[in-house]
C-alpha cells in the first residue's frame, strides 16, 4: 500500500510538474520576444525545460542532507539525461509516424555534432567528478563554469547577434474559470483571466509557475525518498530512472509539440541543449552551494561506484547517439529501434549495477592501473 | 566616441553585477547561517530558503538592473527618432506624435511599468492615439487639453476602459518653457510609483519638449516660410 501511494506520488508531482512547465513556457515566451534567439535559447528556454532538475537536485541536497541527497541529484540528472537523448528522440518519430504518416524526418547534423561534442565533453567530466571520494565547492565551480562562460560571452557579444525575435502571438483566454481548470492546473487562465498577456501579469504567471513547480519537485524527491525506503532501494536507482521519467515529461511535451509545428530542428537540439544545462548548472550550481555552506560531501565508496558507473554508461550512450545521429540526414525507423535498444540496455545496466554491484568503472580504472603499473608507483610513493 | 562610452556602460553593468552578487551573496550567507543558529531546521525548509532565495535574488537583480539601465536606455532607443528629426523624416507633428506613441508603448514594457496605449494631443492639431484600433476608448480630448494647460507636473487622470482592459490614466503636459505645446495621455495596466512617475517627467524634460519644438519649427518654416512659431519667435 504505501509502495503504490508512492508510485501515485511520483505520477502525481510529474503531473504538477508538467503543468507548472506550461504556464512557465507562455510567461518566458513573453518576456524573452525580444531577445535574439541565441541567447533565449540559452538562457530563458534551458531554464524552462531544465527548472524541475534543478529544483529536484536542491531539494535532494538540502532535505537528504548527506551524500545520499547529492546521489539523488546525480540520479536525476543523469537518468534525465538519459531520456532526453534517447526516450524523446523515440517518441517524437512515433507520435509523427502516427499523427502525419511522417517516417523519416530530417536532422540537421552540423547542430548535433556541434551540442553533442559539447555534451560528450561535459558528460565525461561529470563521470570524473563523481569518481571522487570527496565533493569540493571547486567541483561545482567546475561543473557550472561553463554555463556561465558562455552567458558571459554572449552578454558580451549580444549587440553583434543579428535578428531580434519580437514574433510573439497570442490569444486570450475564455474568462470564465472552470473547475476543469483548477483540477488541470490551468495557471494560464487562473492568473492571466481572460486578458492580454503583457508584462505585468507575465511575470506573476512566471512567479505562480514556479511556485507550484516547486511544490511539484518537492512531492517528487520525498516520494522519491520514501519509495527508495519501501523498496529497500538506495535512492540513486530510483531517482535514475523514476524520478527523471517524471521531471523529463515536460522536456518531452516541449520537443513533441514542436515537432508537430515542423520545427524538428528545435524539437532535437531541445534534448541536446537541455542536457547541457541540465549537467552544468542543475548538477553543479546546487552542489556549489551546499559545499560552500556544509563542506565537502564525503561520498561513501558504494555511492561512487554506482554514480561512476551510471555516468560512465551516459558518457557511452552520448558518444553512441550522437554518431546514430550525424550517421546520414534522416531520422527513421532503424534510428528510432536503436535508440530504443540503448535505453532498455542502460535500464538492464542500472537494475544490474544495483542486483549485482558491478562497480565497473572502479575494476576498469583498477585493471587499467594494474596493467601500466601506476599502482605500484603510487605504493612506491607512498 | 562610441567606443569609450560603450567600454564605460560594460564597466557600468560590469561593477553593478558584480557588487550586487557580492551583496546579495553575503546576505544569503549570513542569513542561512542566522537561520540555523536559531532554530533547528528540517532539510525541506532549507531548501526552500535557497530556492526562494536564489528566485527572490534574481528578480530583485532584473528589476534593479532594468531601473539602472532605464536611462542610457532612453538615450540608445531614442537616439532614432531624434535622427529622423534632424534628417526630417519626421517633419510633421502628426509623424512625431506617432513615432512617439509607438515609442512610449514599445519601450515602456516593465512589471508594473507597462504602458498600453498613448494619446497624443499637441496644440491646434489632430489627435493621434496609438495602438490606432483604441482611438474611439480612448477619453475627451479638450477635457484632457483644458486638464493638462494647468499644470506642469505629470498627474493621475483615473481609471478609463480600453476595450475590455481596465487601464490608469497619467497626463504628462508639454511645456517649453512658459509655453505650453500639448499633452500626452499614457494609459498603464498598472497604477505607477513615484520613480515611474519621475522617468515619465524626466522624458518630457529631457527628450520631448525640445524635439516637438524643432518638428514644430520645420513645419512652420515649410507651411509658412516664417520663423515664428506659436508666438515664440
Amino acid at each position: 500500500m504505501e509502495i503504490t501511494f508512492s508510485f501515485i506520488l511520483i505520477a502525481l508531482s510529474s503531473f504538477i510538474i508538467w503543468r507548472s512547465t506550461d504556464g512557465f513556457e507562455l510567461a518566458s515566451d513573453f518576456l524573452g520576444r525580444r531577445l535574439s534567439k541565441g541567447i533565449k535559447g540559452a538562457t530563458i528556454n534551458a531554464v524552462a525545460s531544465s527548472m524541475p532538475e534543478f529544483l529536484s537536485t536542491i531539494f535532494f541536497l538540502f532535505y537528504l542532507n548527506d551524500a545520499n541527497g547529492f546521489s539523488g541529484g546525480i540520479g536525476i540528472t543523469g537518468g534525465s539525461a538519459v531520456f532526453n537523448i534517447l526516450v524523446i528522440p523515440i517518441s517524437i518519430y512515433f507520435v509523427l509516424y502516427f499523427s502525419k504518416g511522417i517516417k523519416k524526418i530530417p536532422i540537421a547534423r552540423v547542430t548535433f555534432l556541434r551540442d553533442g561534442l559539447i555534451l560528450f565533453v561535459m558528460t565525461g567530466f561529470v563521470a570524473w567528478v563523481v569518481n571522487n571520494p570527496q565533493l569540493h565547492w571547486w567541483h561545482g565551480a567546475l561543473l557550472t563554469a561553463p554555463y556561465l562562460g558562455y552567458l558571459i560571452y554572449l552578454f558580451f557579444t549580444h549587440k553583434k547577434i543579428l535578428g531580434k525575435g519580437d514574433n510573439f502571438s497570442y490569444n486570450a483566454k475564455d474568462k470564465k474559470i472552470h473547475f476543469v481548470d483548477f483540477a488541470m492546473i490551468n495557471l494560464e487562465k487562473m492568473v492571466l483571466r481572460g486578458k492580454t498577456i503583457r508584462v505585468t501579469n507575465a511575470w506573476w504567471l512566471l512567479m505562480a509557475s514556479i511556485m507550484v513547480m516547486v511544490a511539484g519537485t518537492w512531492m517528487l524527491v520525498y516520494a522519491t525518498d520514501r519509495l527508495g525506503e519501501d523498496l529497500g532501494i538506495p535512492i540513486l536507482f530510483v531517482s535514475v530512472i523514476l524520478a527523471a521519467a517524471a521531471s523529463s515529461i515536460p522536456d518531452t511535451m516541449i520537443s513533441i509539440r514542436d515537432a508537430k509545428k515542423g520545427n524538428y530542428e528545435d524539437a532535437f537540439s531541445n534534448a541536446l541543449g537541455s542536457n547541457i544545462f541540465d549537467i552544468s548548472f542543475a548538477l553543479g550550481f546546487p552542489l556549489l552551494i551546499y559545499t560552500l555552506l556544509n563542506g565537502a560531501i564525503i561520498m561513501d565508496a558504494k555511492i561512487i561506484a554506482s554514480s561512476s558507473d551510471l555516468w560512465f554508461g551516459l558518457f557511452l550512450i552520448t558518444g553512441l547517439t550522437i554518431l546514430i545521429f550525424i550517421i546520414g540526414n534522416k531520422f527513421n525507423l532503424g534510428k528510432t529501434i536503436l535508440l530504443t535498444l540503448l535505453y532498455l540496455i542502460f535500464i538492464g545496466f542500472v537494475w544490474a549495477d544495483f542486483k549485482y554491484h558491478i562497480d565497473f568503472v572502479g575494476n576498469v580504472v583498477g585493471f587499467v592501473k594494474d596493467a601500466f603499473g601506476i599502482k605500484k608507483l603510487n605504493e612506491v610513493f607512498q | 566616441m562610441s567606443g569609450n562610452s560603450n567600454f564605460l556602460s560594460i564597466l557600468q553593468s560590469f561593477s553593478m553585477v558584480v557588487v550586487y552578487l557580492f551583496s546579495i551573496g553575503f546576505i544569503f550567507v549570513g542569513g542561512w547561517f542566522l537561520l540555523n543558529s536559531i532554530f533547528v531546521l528540517p532539510g525541506g525548509f532549507l531548501a526552500l530558503y535557497v530556492i526562494i532565495f536564489l528566485l527572490g535574488g534574481g528578480l530583485l537583480g532584473a528589476w534593479l538592473w532594468v531601473l539602472i539601465k532605464l536611462p542610457s536606455g532612453i538615450a540608445r532607443a531614442f537616439d532614432p527618432i531624434k535622427n529622423k528629426i534632424a534628417s526630417r523624416q519626421i517633419a510633421s507633428a502628426e509623424d512625431f506624435s506617432v513615432e512617439i506613441g509607438k515609442f512610449m508603448v514599445d519601450y515602456f514594457s516593465f512589471f508594473r511599468f507597462d504602458v498600453v496605449a498613448v494619446q497624443v494631443g499637441i496644440k491646434d492639431r489632430k489627435t493621434t492615439v496609438f495602438p490606432q484600433a483604441l482611438i474611439q476608448h480612448t477619453p475627451d480630448e479638450t477635457e484632457l487639453q483644458t486638464k493638462s494647460m494647468a499644470t506642469e507636473e505629470v498627474f493621475y487622470n483615473g481609471i478609463c476602459t480600453l476595450e475590455d482592459r481596465k487601464c490608469h490614466t497619467y497626463i504628462i503636459p508639454i511645456w517649453f518653457g512658459k509655453e505650453w505645446l500639448g499633452y500626452i495621455s499614457v494609459f498603464s495596466d498598472t497604477r505607477l510609483n513615484t520613480i515611474n512617475l519621475n522617468f515619465l517627467k524626466e522624458f518630457e524634460e529631457l527628450y520631448l519638449d525640445d524635439q516637438l519644438m524643432h518638428v514644430l519649427y520645420y513645419e512652420n518654416m515649410n507651411q509658412n516660410n516664417t520663423l515664428n512659431i506659436n508666438g515664440i519667435s
